[in-house]
């Protein structure tokens, strides 16, 4: 007996596969790969690494058309072939153009800058974090011309979205509180923000902090206010946990040396947001005081499904793993060689790794010839990744040329990684 | 040890362990509907491509089997070599372990058709498709 039953499409089941491949069709594609059905043949190209694309469109019409719009990136998506790219701004979006870098062909591209207002400069302490397809850009601490004094810098409640697809910039909702250096997160369908506050690039004492949360819904391009932080927190590190939203470490109040320095009285403790009770619950001590003066860099990776997600965090050259049983840190790895500037490094989980990425060039360290030492401000210069694994427990090194000028040691403006 | 019996397009009849066919979800869901005891019949699937998917299969089993001695490098290079073949013999694999839901074979397989189109230049891969249709006609 020969039952007939309906083509299976693989990977790709229920409502949204069917409207992802109504999708297809409206492209009018007669035939991708001859021998192959357009739906197989769509599964392979979705194999291909997504920086080969570009190159493949020029195989024929069909294939310009199949690969021109986000349709492979949601295939690949519905199929699990996502690749991860970090994009990372080093300045302010609006006047300097954004990064891409992919991990596995070690190439970089960069991207159109966000939109700007033009009474607005300087913005700093930014964050952006990636949502499906979409770069999100949220807040950060700059100057406005309109506002006396003029050196004081003032929060910016903005959100802009990216999407790479289309490079194309989009205004979102601007958040209920403007704040920079917050935490933020991303939880299905859902960004969530914690602390923050104003701060000067620099001249880091002054500004304000403050303790709001709130929750950005990506679908209706809303916000909506949580319960707040129990304590005013700015600087803060943000991960999710399942469905626990963890904010680690910050800064609260100030306080001057001798009326005279100020500094920041680091927290080390933190605070987590559990969607289910709706509230924040207090962590204890991380730390015993005095044994660090603040939480360091810290970059999650998450493995399993469910599983608890590994956090790094980097000190002194030191890698340093977060227990969640003892709710401490432990060391965890040395990195092979010391960085020259920590405090603007970033640290960053892409790809099942942890990469090291330094604020400043060490340009003596790669500009060896004395003849090019001349030009070496205006040469793009070379970057050092310290790449380590964490189930091999091994370092590697990638040295990259990034494609925009890095002359002087500003340090990072904000990092993510995308799923494409 | 139940044995299931599969018919390819050809009428060849292929008696392979219950645990084996049910790796194919299509005829899992052929078995809960019709039983056993009838021959499953596979019109889409010719009997050389039937006895490649069954030999991948067997490998795999084994390979999963606590206490086997194969090594990561011997699966890779067991696969490496098994998709080793012309194209129209990959595309019909490609095509055969979609109509029976292999998820690990399509999987493989199309990696090998990406594989091949990443390495070569937009003209090649265009011949290599188009001199692969001619060879089939």
């Amino acid at each position: 007996m020969v039952r007939s039953r309906g083509r299976i499409v693989n990977g790709a089941s229920g409502s949204s596969a069917s409207s992802l491949w109504l999708e297809f069709s409206t492209l009018g594609i007669r035939n991708l790969i001859p021998g192959l059905p357009n739906d197989l043949a769509c599964v392979c190209l979705a194999c291909v690494p997504l920086w080969q694309h570009g190159r493949l469109r020029s195989v024929c019409r069909s294939w310009n058309a199949a690969l021109s719009g986000d349709f492979i990136i949601q295939l690949r998506r519905k199929l699990g072939k996502g690749e991860e790219f970090l994009y990372l701004f080093r300045d302010d979006p609006s006047l300097c153009r954004g990064e891409v870098f992919d991990p596995r062909a070690q190439l970089w591209s960069t991207f159109s800058p966000m939109p700007c207002n033009p009474s607005r400069y300087s913005m700093s302490n930014f964050e952006c974090v990636a949502a499906g397809q979409q770069l999100y850009v949220l807040g950060g601490s700059l100057f406005d011309a309109r506002n006396f004094p003029m050196d004081r810098p003032v929060a910016s409640s903005s959100v802009f979205k990216y999407d790479p697809v289309r490079s194309q910039w989009e205004q979102c909702q601007d958040m209920k509180t403007p704040r920079g250096s917050f935490a933020c997160g991303i939880f299905q369908g859902c960004l969530i923000v914690a602390g923050g506050g104003s701060r000067h690039a620099q001249f880091r004492a002054g500004g304000d902090r403050i303790c709001e949360a709130e929750k950005y819904d990506l679908a209706r391009d809303s916000w909506e206010s949580l319960p707040g932080l129990h304590s005013i927190r700015a600087g803060c590190s943000g991960f999710f946990v399942g469905d626990e939203f963890w904010v680690l470490g910050g800064y609260g109040e100030a306080r001057t040396i001798s009326g005279v320095l100020p500094v920041d009285e680091h927290y080390n403790d933190g605070e987590v947001f559990s969607f289910g009770s709706g509230s924040w619950r207090k962590l204890e001590a991380m730390w015993e005081d005095g044994e660090r003066l603040r939480l360091g860099r810290i970059a999650v990776l998450y493995g399993d499904v469910d599983g608890l997600p590994s956090v790094f965090m980097l000190e002194n050259s030191k890698l340093l793993r977060y227990d969640f049983g003892s709710n401490g840190w432990y060391p965890e790895s040395e990195l092979p060689s010391p960085l020259a500037a920590e405090s603007s490094c970033r640290l960053v989980g892409l790809d099942g790794e942890v990469y090291v990425i330094p604020g400043g060039v060490n340009e003596q360290r790669y500009e060896r010839s004395p003849r090019s030492w001349s030009r070496s401000t205006t040469r793009r210069c070379n970057i050092l990744f310290q790449i380590y694994h964490p189930v091999k427990r091994t370092w590697r090194a990638v040295v990259t040329k990034p494609p925009l000028d890095h002359q002087h040691n500003p340090p990072w403006g904000a990092m993510c990684v995308m799923k494409l | 040890m139940v044995k299931v019996t599969l018919k390819s397009a050809e009428g060849d009849v292929f008696e392979v362990d219950e645990e084996l066919a049910l790796e194919s979800l299509m005829v899992k869901n052929m078995i809960e509907d019709v039983g056993l005891d009838s021959a499953i019949s596979l019109p889409n699937v010719s009997s050389t491509i039937l006895a490649k998917v069954i030999e991948y299969i067997k490998f795999h089993m084994d390979a999963q089997k606590d206490g086997s001695k194969k090594t990561s490098e011997e699966i890779k290079a067991f696969d490496d070599d098994f998709v080793n073949v012309g194209i129209p013999t990959l595309f019909e694999m490609v095509l055969a372990s979609n109509y029976l839901n292999v998820k690990s074979l399509l999987s493989l397989t199309c990696n090998t058709v990406a594989n091949m189109i990443k390495t070569k230049p937009p003209a090649e891969v265009k011949e290599m498709f188009t001199s692969a249709k001619q060879a089939k006609a």
